[in-house]
Formats: C-alpha cells, sequence, structure tokens
C-alpha cells in the first residue's frame, strides 16, 4: 500500500470511477438538489463528511464485530443503521452550527441515509478488500466525485432554465440528457490510471 | 378509502414509480443493462416491497412515532437480505448479475416511501395490494428500460438476437451514458402521453 | 429518560428478531450456496480436462497466497496428475470476474472458462463466450501472455479482455512457481 497505490485509488474513485456518472449511484440526490450550485454545493459538503465517517466506521465494525463473531449476513442491517445514525448525527450537528444550510437543504438532509451512493461506498470499500487507510481514501474519493458531478450538473441545470425547452422535455428528460453527455465525457477518463 | 382495484392502479400506472414519481433512480439506471437483468431487479425489488409492507402495515400499531424510521429500515434490511440469500442459493445467475444492487435495494426510495406513506397508515390487505402494485409498476419500468437499452445496445431482446445482421449496435446504450439517455427518452415519451390525455 | 430506553428497547428487540431470523435463512441457504459453487466449477473443470476422473484440493498454503489465486485443484486420472485447474480473479469492467484455467500436465493450457462477472451484456461479457476463451487453449505456460499479442483483445471491450488475460496469467504463475 504505497503513495502511488493511494494516489490510484483518490483518482479512480473521482474521475475514472465517478460514482454518478460511471457506477450510476447517488441518482436521486443528483436529479433532486441539482436546481442551484449553492444548495448544490452544501449537499455535496455534507454528503462527503457522511460518506467519509460512514465508510470508515462500517468498515471497522465489519472488521472487529461482524467478521469476528461470523455474523456476516448481518452485514446490509448494520450498516444501514449505522448510516442512518449518522445522518441523524449530521442533521443535528449542521442545525445548530448552519441554520441557513439546513434550511436550504430541507428534507434532502434525512434523505442523504437512503442516498444509495452511501452504503455503496460502505459495501464496495469491503468487496475490494481495502484496509483502514484505502476506505478512507476512496470514501473521501468517492464524496468528492459526487460533489463533482452534483455541483457541474447543478451548474448547467442553472443555465438551461433559461433556455428555450421544448414541452415533452422540461425537467427531468433534458436533465436525463445532460446527465448522459457528462457520463460520456467522463468515460474520456477510463485508462487514466 | 380507496379501492384494491384502485390502489393497483395507481402503483402500475398513475403513481407509477419510476415514471411519474421518478423514484427508485440507482437500480433504474445501473441494472437495466439487459432486458432479463431488469425484470429480474423488479421482481426480487416486489418480493421485498410486499414483505416489508405486509410486516410494517401488521406492525403498524405497535411501532412508536419517534423511531419509526430506523424500525422500518431494519425490517426493510432484513428481508433484503433474506431474499438476497434465496437468489444466490437458486438463482446464482441472477444473483452476480445484479451484483451491488441486490443489497443497495434496502436504499430503494420506493421501499421507505412506500412503508412511511401508506403501509404504517392503512390496513394489511391494503398495503399488499399497494406493495404488489407499486412493484409491478417498478418491474415494468425497469424490463421496459432494459429491453429498450439492450434492443439499441446489443441487438437483442431477453438474449435472442432480433435485429438485422448488419445492424450495427449502439454500445453506448448499455454503459452508464445509455442509461441516462434510455431513461430520459422514455420519460419524455411518457409525460408527453399523460399531457395528451390531460389536455384532451 | 426512560422514554428513551423504551425506545431503544423496541428498537432492539426489532433488530434481534432481524437477526434471528435472518440466521435461520442463513444456515437454510448455506449449504446450497456452497454447492452450487462446487457444482457449477466441476462442471467447466470436466469439460477442460476429459480425461480426468477426480479433483482433488491442492492444500498448499503457497498456492493461495499467489496474487489473484483463490484455488487450485488437481486433476487425477488413475490416481495420476494429469492437469491443474486453478481459479483465479481480476478486476474488470463490472468488478471482479472469477476465471477457471486447466493446465495440462505438460505445461499447455487446457482452456480457460468465465465462472462469474459483472462485464456489460453483448461487450465485456464475451469474453465468456468460446469465440475468445478458445484463444488460450494450447498455448504454453512458459511465459506469461499478453493482450494483443498473444491473444486478440475483444473490440470495444479491452479492460473485460485485460482482466481475462490477467486471470490466466495468474494461473500460469501458480502452475510455474508451485504447482509444477
Amino acid at each position: 500500500m504505497s503513495i502511488e497505490s493511494l494516489f490510484v485509488i483518490l483518482v479512480s474513485s473521482i474521475l475514472v470511477n465517478n460514482y454518478v456518472l460511471s457506477k450510476n449511484l447517488g441518482i436521486c440526490p443528483f436529479l433532486g438538489v441539482s436546481k442551484q450550485v449553492e444548495t448544490a454545493f452544501g449537499m455535496g459538503m455534507a454528503v462527503t463528511f457522511v460518506m467519509t465517517l460512514a465508510g470508515t466506521t462500517t468498515y471497522l465494525i465489519q472488521e472487529f464485530i461482524l467478521n469476528n463473531l461470523g455474523l456476516g449476513y448481518m452485514q446490509t442491517v448494520t450498516f444501514i443503521l449505522v448510516i442512518a445514525a449518522l445522518v441523524q448525527l449530521v442533521e443535528m450537528v449542521i442545525q445548530k452550527s448552519s441554520p441557513t444550510l439546513y434550511q436550504s437543504l430541507g428534507v434532502y438532509l434525512p434523505l442523504i441515509t437512503t442516498n444509495c451512493a452511501v452504503l455503496g461506498v460502505a459495501l464496495l470499500n469491503i468487496q475490494e478488500g481495502y484496509n483502514l487507510i484505502e476506505t478512507i481514501i476512496n470514501s473521501a474519493g468517492a464524496a468528492i466525485g459526487f460533489s463533482l458531478a452534483i455541483v457541474l450538473f447543478a451548474g448547467i441545470r442553472e443555465r438551461l432554465e433559461l433556455s428555450d425547452i421544448p414541452e415533452a422535455f422540461k425537467g427531468f428528460p433534458i436533465a436525463l440528457f445532460t446527465a448522459s453527455l457528462m457520463s460520456m465525457a467522463f468515460m474520456g477518463f477510463v485508462g487514466l490510471v | 378509502m380507496m379501492s384494491k382495484k384502485r390502489i393497483l392502479t395507481d402503483g402500475l400506472i398513475f403513481n407509477n414509480p419510476i415514471f411519474v414519481q421518478v423514484l427508485g433512480m440507482c437500480p433504474t439506471l445501473a441494472v437495466t443493462t439487459s432486458a432479463i437483468n431488469g425484470l429480474g431487479m423488479g421482481l426480487a425489488t416486489t418480493a421485498v416491497l410486499f414483505a416489508s409492507n405486509t410486516v410494517i402495515s401488521l406492525l403498524r400499531k405497535l411501532i412508536p412515532s419517534q423511531i419509526r424510521i430506523p424500525a422500518f429500515i431494519v425490517v426493510i434490511a432484513t428481508f433484503v437480505t433474506m431474499v438476497e440469500m434465496a437468489l444466490q442459493a437458486y438463482v446464482p445467475s441472477l444473483y452476480s448479475a445484479l451484483g451491488l444492487f441486490l443489497p443497495l435495494i434496502v436504499v430503494n426510495c420506493v421501499i421507505l416511501g412506500r412503508a412511511e406513506s401508506f403501509a404504517s397508515k392503512n390496513t394489511v390487505g391494503n398495503s399488499i395490494v399497494d406493495g404488489i402494485g407499486m412493484g409491478l409498476g417498478f418491474t415494468i419500468g425497469l424490463t421496459i428500460l432494459g429491453m429498450v437499452r439492450e434492443l439499441l445496445g446489443a441487438g437483442s431482446i431477453f438474449g435472442t438476437q432480433v435485429m438485422w445482421a448488419s445492424f450495427e449496435p449502439f454500445g453506448i446504450m448499455t454503459q452508464a451514458p445509455g442509461a441516462f439517455l434510455g431513461l430520459g427518452i422514455l420519460l419524455a415519451i411518457f409525460g408527453s402521453i399523460t399531457s395528451k390525455k390531460h389536455n384532451a | 429518560m426512560k422514554q428513551v430506553i423504551r425506545l431503544g428497547a423496541i428498537l432492539f428487540l426489532i433488530t434481534a428478531v432481524s437477526a434471528g431470523s435472518l440466521s435461520l435463512v442463513n444456515d437454510a441457504t448455506k449449504g446450497v450456496i456452497q454447492e452450487n459453487a462446487m457444482k457449477a466449477n466441476l462442471a467447466y473443470m470436466e469439460d477442460m480436462l476429459p480425461d480426468a476422473d477426480e479433483f482433488t484440493v491442492v492444500e498448499d498454503p503457497a498456492v493461495t497466497e499467489i496474487e489473484s489465486v483463490v484455488e487450485a485443484y488437481e486433476a487425477l486420472q488413475g490416481g495420476n496428475t494429469v492437469g491443474y485447474a486453478v481459479k483465479t480473479t481480476a478486476s474488470g469492467y463490472g468488478g471482479d470476474i472469477e476465471f477457471i484455467v486447466a493446465i495440462n500436465v505438460d505445461g499447455t493450457l487446457a482452456g480457460m472458462r468465465v465462472a462469474s462477472h459483472a462485464e456489460t451484456p453483448g461487450l465485456g461479457a464475451r469474453i465468456a463466450e468460446a469465440d475468445f476463451n478458445s484463444q488460450f487453449e494450447g498455448k504454453s505456460t512458459g511465459s506469461e501472455l499478453q493482450l494483443n499479442t498473444d491473444v486478440d483483445a475483444i473490440a470495444g471491450a479491452t479492460i473485460s479482455s485485460e482482466a481475462a488475460t490477467n486471470g490466466v496469467n495468474a494461473a500460469i504463475r501458480a502452475f510455474e512457481d508451485v504447482l509444477k
């Protein structure tokens, strides 16, 4: 586990295997919270915090509790409970420290629990057999990649609002076409590492 | 109170989870690389929906409101794990095709959404119908998207080649960009059909 | 305070019931799952090494220590070794791919089969087709194989093809370094 391999994991999770545009994870918030750059950025930060913490915590629980007690089949149940608890915690922290951010994120904050990218990265860390450091890097990278995708998308959607779009395509269809083009662009990163 | 027939058609068409509510997007995009994968995922999700709606409706008077979300999550996660184990044992090909997205059924907003908005407030009978209706509506959406992507991206439907021999498949359709594109097209079509009905 | 304890207790009860029922289902399905894994592999191994009448697991820990090697089986005919079947993994486009590589005792590859994968249908998934994996038959284990030189890649599925080559090379390493 060298600095080089950690760098590969980081670049891979942010660009090459971007969790939203390549792995098709975290789509609900991607489509739901990307109407404005500011909210998207706030969401990205919240998700980054939760994802990195969640990835690390679930790894530790798997290593020291589930594996030692042969409770591998409790993985899904335990992981999602941990994530739900962490989101509650983050909610309380944000509510105290930045009430404006809390207001603008609204219902999307508790919905981070159902963000499949969060559970996805927790499961993938175990699947790929990463150690603790690699898990932290991968979780952070996945979150940064998610934030990148969602902020870029918001930037484009803000401009789309001002364009003339045929009735049938307004709203989700045109958003999805945009995402499709972004996804194709990100495919260019394949083979980077 | 809604009739059982109305509940069913709600889930299948009028309030279809994919085309109307636009929920459960992650598996919709990732697993529809072929028709059979879409169908398999849809049926697995329907099984979980049926089970979780039933149990949550049965327990609705016993679960205190403050812990209802974690309680729902435990119930849903339990059934997802059971479906996982059953598939791994009896349909291993589907199990490996669905991969990561099988445990991810637990965060499918459709399931938690129905638990919160329907099963926790309605009778067991109605909740069962709702679970099946939403599940089948979800399955239909997944299968259609899967068929479109498989047809354009590999020239086949459910594994059998149907396109003419010189057809060059649009490989992109079976990959990530094709998922966004395919769903966008279907939503546009569905949207224009239903808006014509409204205006007619 | 009492309220919190009561809520916690109910949640704990629900989780305990969940754990209990999952443990039951786990026990019920564990056997079938293990059997399936062995059955699938056995069919491939018999297909590639038809002379063998018996397959035994290679116990030598040096085999599994080689990177990407999961397990190795010795193929015997009437008690004599006729070849080996090595189970390897490699990172593909859609995740890990599992291969079973059969090697004749004289150092030629008897074949490659894909045990499990999550590659793109119509593209990377074609590494499981005979058109692709028959290329590996007859190749010598003297040196590791190179994509595009020794083996043709599938058009538009370079990563999957590369993974297949890596999977076979891991088996070659196992044969040359330990099993021979």
